[in-house]
């Protein structure tokens, strides 16, 4: 099955309309990086007013209803259309199969139907905005969520609808792991990043569609008033909570797992050696999966849940530090002796490994009851999640795109302009958040649009943190485009890794390969 | 090309299921305390569902096939039932030991 | 649905696979997975009607003495006869009787029609009443106050099932204009396979939406 020479997944079709209709996972992987960076601008934007409005005390540039709504769609649009997207419908889509040796995923026309979903989804949130936009934040709580006059109906059931993408990209990737591996790809041979998406695929199917029923009964509640979630009416808001956290817990996990999943490749790949401990790293991550079904009370430690089963989370919290410490053992172990290359998408695995380290940490904080009643809804929180969910995952993404990007579009990318945006992204990054966990511990309270005077100095460090992190991203911006449409050809392997994506073409065949691979051996064998 | 696909089951087989699935239901009408006024107290429920898991039984098995598919797809079914499970053990256990300043209704 | 990736009229699978039968088990392993994600969904419902129960028994005793039990009960056998003429149409495809596969579809068809006419007839007698979910519950005579809660569940649950209902009648429309083209035989079904577990799965869920709306309460 020789493919004509010279033709390959970008070429083989042309026009738009040959990629709105395509049904090749690499094409669909593209449309998912072009629009999640599309979304991720409009995110970071909304960051960037957020944090020039705390510039000061009092009102900078906008007033607090106002800032209550930039904090919405930060929140919203990061986590429903970048982080949970990211990683897995950006890369899993594109190398998952070429990972496994398959010539595309299970369900094609599914995983088209699953990037319209996101995309009908981001439309129907931005409608919100017409109707005086959104501002309970993205977790929807009752009763304000109900009782709130504006379009925060549009953006839940925008999420709604993107909950079916998320559902369907989980799908495909649990039955193209399980169904279309390639002769001799046992499960201990596929690459631990293969791993790491089949955990986050089984927490999607399992977790989404609770988050979908919980956000029609909101909806439900907001256009018919059933009451399930109001007080008034005999229901009980915090089991609204209870039912978000059922999945958006979960969720925190499809966020990093994915990106653990990445650093397992990047640190092998730029150590020349072979992954310390493998079969501990892929078991953590179904680990994490099936411990992140257990934890979900700890969001509600003060939201009239009972203490004893604030008890109970708080101990089953902590759990999460066993697999996740493994992994970052294991990566340490990994780095030990081996021939280490600082190329930037290494330099964003070591940003993650720090950044992450700390963000767990201080997640063992939180878990303790007695700390997270100080701490709880202070800007600690903030800080926290933000070392993980940017500190890791976009750590982790930005590794990926340097780290993928020559096999994604045959082209090599300046080295020295990524190295400069990992500098700016790295330290910005820790200008900004290291300031919130003082802040929070001092009692400043998160989603409020002024502060005490006294915070002043610390939020006007973070404030212009925020901005060089702003650069950063920026400079890797043009660096990428640089690097697609003007760099120089990358060749099959420029990074001499081992996994299979690497021994297809410098730029895939829409068959990914052009004769079946026949695996015999693990995936990192350096020496 | 047909042999890993399940053996064909006999038309009277299927019969036999539909007849059975039939007679459960009457017999969850008949046992209904609304109906009959047949009580067992708190066992109502518990027996009504009892009746249901029955049912769901015969057509999971012989209408879904799925005593001859692989453990992989019985797993599958399980796995959906153990996490309703646990959703709804936590929040009930976490109803039942609040503070019951909730509601007077 | 995930099941269609072969073209009409050809019995060839899609070319990321190795073999029909393999195209075969694939896709049943992802409808099977689909369905999975549709118990969570309905479970949530079902999570939280226990809840509610638990809490509140005599209202929703209450709430369930206002449901006709022999419409549901109707609504019952129609649904299980339903299902079964949907097994027989995969038995006739094995069987390759293909006149037999559109019958027991249409059948299945018709059924799936009689059920959403008794809703109708249902739903239309419980909003003439003033029966309706939580704020716009409207009915005079209630003893309990937070009645309106129980039909708050009473319409989430039928209506989402009801609303898979008719999906399903979409999905069954779809494989009897195939079956009629005679697209369906021993070797090639997988459409009329992966329909039917969804149906199954809907009747299934009906199985335990009756007793807990109509009987117990």
């Amino acid at each position: 099955m020789y493919s004509t020479p010279g033709k390959n997944y970008l070429n083989e079709a042309s026009g738009l309309w040959s990629w709105l209709t395509t049904k090749d996972h690499k094409r669909i992987g593209v449309m998912y990086m072009i629009s999640v960076m599309i979304f991720f601008a409009i995110g970071g934007a909304f960051a960037m007013l957020i944090r020039t409005e705390l510039f000061s005390s009092g009102k900078d540039i906008v007033d607090a209803a106002v800032y209550n709504q930039f904090m919405t769609f930060h929140g919203a649009i990061m986590v429903f259309m970048v982080i949970i997207p990211g990683i897995p419908a950006i890369f899993g889509n594109f190398f998952l199969p070429l990972q496994l040796g398959a010539k595309d995923v299970a369900f094609p026309r599914v995983n088209l139907m699953s990037w319209y979903c996101l995309i009908i989804g981001a439309a129907i949130s931005f409608v919100s905005l017409i109707y005086n936009g959104a501002d309970t934040g993205w977790t929807f709580y009752t009763p304000y969520s109900i009782g709130t006059d504006n379009g925060t109906l549009w953006l839940v059931l925008g999420a709604f609808v993107m909950g079916f993408s998320s559902i369907l990209t989980g799908l495909n990737f649990v039955v193209t792991v399980h169904k279309l591996r390639a002769p001799g790809m046992t499960f201990f041979r596929m690459p631990l990043f293969v791993w790491s998406l089949y955990a986050t695929a089984i927490i999607q199917i399992i977790a989404t569609p609770v988050l979908g029923i919980t956000l029609l009964l909101l909806a439900a509640e907001r256009i018919l008033g059933i009451g399930v979630f109001d007080p008034k009416l005999g229901g009980d808001p915090v089991l609204f909570q209870h039912f978000f956290w059922f999945y958006s817990h979960p969720a925190v996990y499809i966020m990093i797992l994915p990106a653990m999943g990445v650093i397992s490749e990047l640190i092998t790949t730029y150590s020349r050696k072979v992954i310390f401990g493998y079969k501990a790293i892929a078991f953590s991550s179904l680990g994490i999966a099936a411990v992140s079904f257990f934890v979900w009370g700890h969001h509600m430690f003060v939201s009239g849940q009972s203490s004893l089963a604030g008890i109970i989370f708080s101990f089953l919290t902590m759990l999460v530090g066993v697999p996740t410490a493994i992994k970052t053992f294991n990566w340490v172990a990994t780095l030990y002796k081996g021939s280490v290359k600082f190329d930037s998408p290494m330099l964003y695995a070591l940003g993650f490994i720090f950044l992450f380290t700390i963000g767990g940490v201080t997640g063992i904080i939180l878990a303790v009851t007695a700390l997270d009643v100080h701490f709880h809804d202070t800007y600690f929180v903030v800080a926290h999640f933000h070392y993980v969910m940017v500190g890791g995952t976009l750590m982790a993404l930005m590794g990926a795109f340097f780290y993928w990007l020559p096999k994604m579009f045959g082209k090599l990318y300046y080295e020295a302009g990524a190295r400069l945006s990992f500098v700016f992204i790295f330290l910005g990054f820790n200008v900004t958040f290291f300031p919130q966990f003082v802040l929070g511990a001092m009692g400043m309270p998160r989603r409020y649009y002024s502060y005490l005077p006294e915070y002043q100095l610390l939020n006007r460090v973070s404030t212009l943190g925020a901005y060089t992190i702003g650069i950063g991203f920026l400079i890797a911006l043009a660096v990428i485009l640089h690097s697609i449409f003007k760099g120089k050809p990358a060749g099959k392997n420029p990074w001499g890794a081992k996994t299979l994506e690497w021994e297809a073409d410098e730029i895939p065949i829409h068959e990914n390969f052009a004769v079946q691979p026949v695996v015999t051996g693990g995936p990192y064998e350096y020496r | 090309m047909s042999d890993s696909h399940h053996p064909v089951t006999s038309f009277e087989t299927y019969r036999n299921v539909i007849l059975a699935l039939i007679f459960l239901t009457v017999v969850t009408v008949a046992i209904a305390k609304p109906v009959s006024g047949f009580d067992l107290g708190v066992l109502n429920g518990a027996l009504a569902m009892f009746v249901a898991t029955l049912k769901a039984y015969l057509v999971a098995a012989y209408f879904m096939g799925l005593r001859f598919e692989d453990k992989i797809n019985k797993s599958i079914l399980i796995m959906g039932v153990v996490f309703l499970a646990l959703l709804f053990t936590v929040c009930m256990f976490d109803i039942m030991t609040r503070v019951p300043v909730t509601s007077t209704l | 649905m995930s099941t269609d990736n072969t073209a009409v009229g050809e019995r060839h699978h899609a070319h990321h696979f190795n073999n029909a039968e393999h195209e075969f088990n694939t896709s049943m392993f992802g409808v099977w997975c689909f369905l999975l994600t549709e118990i969570l969904m309905f479970g949530g419902l079902f999570v939280g009607y226990f809840i509610f129960h638990n809490l509140y028994p005599d209202m929703f005793a209450e709430g369930a003495s206002h449901l006709d039990w022999r419409y549901g009960a109707t609504n019952t056998l129609v649904l299980l006869m339903s299902s079964f003429t949907m097994v027989l149409s995969i038995y006739y495809a094995r069987k390759n009787n293909t006149k037999m596969i559109s019958w027991c579809l249409f059948i299945t068809l018709l059924c799936a029609i009689a059920f959403m006419g008794i809703k109708y007839i249902e739903y239309s007698h419980k909003i003439h009443e003033g029966l309706l979910p939580g704020e716009l519950f409207s009915y005079a005579h209630a003893e309990a106050a937070n009645l309106g809660l129980y039909f708050s569940f009473y319409f989430m649950m039928t209506g989402l099932h009801g609303s898979h209902v008719l999906v399903g009648m979409g999905l069954i429309t779809w494989i009897l204009i195939r079956a009629r083209r005679g697209e369906f035989n021993e070797h090639y079904y997988t459409p009329v396979e992966g329909v039917g577990l969804f149906w199954h799965l809907v009747d299934l869920i009906w199985i335990y939406l009756f007793p807990l709306l109509y009987l117990v309460g």
